[in-house]
């Protein structure tokens, strides 16, 4: 009773106003909705599509995701493996200290970077104190840049300590050690143990933070807001910008960015379910 | 288990102080007082900052109690709501189905959302207040809290429940002493990360509560905006020291393994 009551309550605040949104959203990039209503049309979306950025933005942010996603789970296994004596059991000052980014916010992270890694930043100040760059000269630029270097370093740094965490535990958890040794132990030698044991394993239980870290990455706004070039945008800031225009003519093309990525997303979340579900059959 | 070499020991070393880096750093930030391009380390310190937060100068203390109030309220509602409604999913036929919705709110990104919520709630009078955020808030943390405890219900504890009903348990009591003391730790650990949601989110509430709800994340926002990276640190230290006292302090109590 209790249960079912506490589900009303959930789609109540939750799911309705999100379906009918969702639903206005759609109908506003068709014209069917808003202050620009004057029949159905598609021209909202063949304009964001041709030219409007739509597809550069998916492209970049599927980038940007791609990059801080990978840097993150390479430089995670890679500490977790090589700090394994100091994380056992997430004891000890390390695992603490590595708790303590848990507390940072993507709003500060994009601050932190932006401070320390611009041209004219803190990592500028050192170089220059150290004789690397001349009075008056800055480092190569890392924030804004056309690598989104800053963006992955924001991303990274705030996913980096959580997943190092998580692999370490996962190694214990799962018995990796163990099994490394009986397959070394059949003849297999330590790079092929590393690649058919440790990352099969590792990657395989870690799969499901590393598609949420994925979905978190390629929705954020305040790092792009931050850290990112002009054009192309990632898709949130995007349709900020679409949606905050005094221009009231963009309004239904932030509603197309809306409307794709949440078709994306969803598709995606319910591909990784199904394919979840059928590894657990 | 291998031994620490000197390398190892160098490597736990560095990832320790880049740990500790972003509090030492915001927060000697935050001090400065005059810090000359062309220089290392900053001329002049300062705790005149700090002190308006106490003051009510600059708005940041009323911005950390707003922060604080929303992201409780938000705790509490996604907490004792998730917790129940997890129950109804975990136990339904068709589990699957109801778990892809839950998910559907934490899937979404916060700033597309809101772009999408915004009409609703500013038609329902929602737009610009403290009550709309809370709910807007709420939304993205109910999702993430049905998801969470959904793993608390499983046959084990819904076979205790049995056993207690037919031992004569009314409802009431099942709950408040059975299912609430076993579900304690991880109830601790859901509002938490559910005040986190909350305590973090800027888009979302820069959106719905239209410049209006000045919560610390605007904050440090807004002063970038000004380029005062000072008064940022200072917004971001309010930000991130709570949660991190908190983790150093009891962090099994709010973090459970990592891999929920």
């Amino acid at each position: 009773m209790a249960g079912r009551a506490g589900f009303a309550v959930f789609a109540a605040v939750a799911l309705a106003p999100i379906a009918w949104s969702l639903g206005y959203a759609a109908l506003y990039s068709v014209g069917l909705a808003g202050l620009l209503a004057d029949g159905f049309t598609l021209r909202h979306w063949a304009k964001l599509g041709a030219g409007g950025g739509l597809w550069a933005s998916f492209a970049w942010s599927a980038y940007v995701t791609a990059a801080s996603v990978g840097v993150t789970v390479a430089a995670s296994l890679a500490l977790a493996l090589a700090l394994r004596p100091y994380l056992a059991r997430a004891r000890g000052p390390l695992a603490t200290l590595l708790h303590l980014p848990l507390a940072i916010p993507a709003t500060v992270s994009a601050f932190l970077v932006a401070q320390t890694l611009a041209p004219f930043g803190s990592l500028a100040r050192v170089a220059r104190a150290v004789g690397l760059v001349g009075a008056g000269e800055g480092i190569p630029n890392v924030v804004q840049d056309s690598f989104g270097a800053g963006m992955i370093v924001a991303n990274a740094g705030l996913a980096v300590p959580f997943f190092t965490l998580l692999f370490a535990q996962l190694y214990e958890r799962e018995r990796v050690g163990d099994l490394v040794r009986m397959a070394q132990t059949l003849g297999a030698s330590s790079r092929e143990a590393f690649a058919r044991v440790t990352l099969p394993v590792l990657l395989r239980r870690a799969a499901p933070n590393v598609a949420l870290l994925a979905v978190v990455v390629l929705g954020s706004y305040e790092v792009p807001l931050l850290l990112d070039r002009q054009a192309p945008q990632m898709l949130s800031v995007l349709a900020m910008r679409k949606f905050s225009m005094f221009d009231v003519a963009q309004k239904p093309e932030a509603f197309v960015v809306a409307v794709a990525y949440t078709v994306v997303v969803l598709a995606a979340l319910a591909f990784v379910l199904r394919k979840e579900r059928r590894g657990a059959a | 288990m291998s031994r620490p070499t000197r390398l190892r020991r160098l490597a736990a070393l560095l990832v320790g102080a880049a740990c500790a880096f972003p509090f030492v750093y915001l927060a000697a930030l935050s001090f400065v007082g005059r810090w000359a391009p062309d220089r290392l380390l900053p001329e002049a310190w300062t705790a005149g900052r700090w002190a308006t937060v106490f003051m009510g100068g600059t708005g940041l203390g009323v911005s950390f109690l707003t922060s604080g109030a929303v992201a409780l309220a938000v705790a509490a509602v996604a907490t004792a709501v998730g917790f129940v409604a997890a129950r109804y999913v975990a136990y339904h036929r068709r589990r699957r189905a109801l778990l892809f919705l839950a998910y559907v709110p934490f899937a979404m990104s916060p700033v597309l959302l809101g772009v999408c919520l915004l009409h609703l709630y500013l038609r329902a009078g929602l737009g610009g207040t403290a009550a709309g955020v809370v709910l807007a808030h709420a939304t993205l943390a109910l999702g993430f809290a049905v998801v969470f405890f959904t793993a608390f219900w499983t046959p084990r504890v819904r076979a205790m429940e049995d056993a207690a009903f037919t031992l004569g348990a009314s409802r009431r009591q099942v709950y408040g002493r059975v299912l609430l003391p076993q579900a304690r730790g991880l109830l601790v650990i859901g509002f938490f990360q559910t005040f986190l949601l909350s305590w973090f989110q800027y888009g979302l509430t820069l959106l719905v509560g239209g410049g209006k709800v000045q919560t610390l994340p605007v904050k440090v926002f807004n002063y970038l905006n000004e380029a005062s990276p000072y008064y940022a640190a200072l917004a971001a230290c309010l930000i991130v020291i709570p949660p991190a006292l908190l983790l150093v302090v009891n962090r099994r109590a709010v973090f459970r393994d990592v891999g929920v």
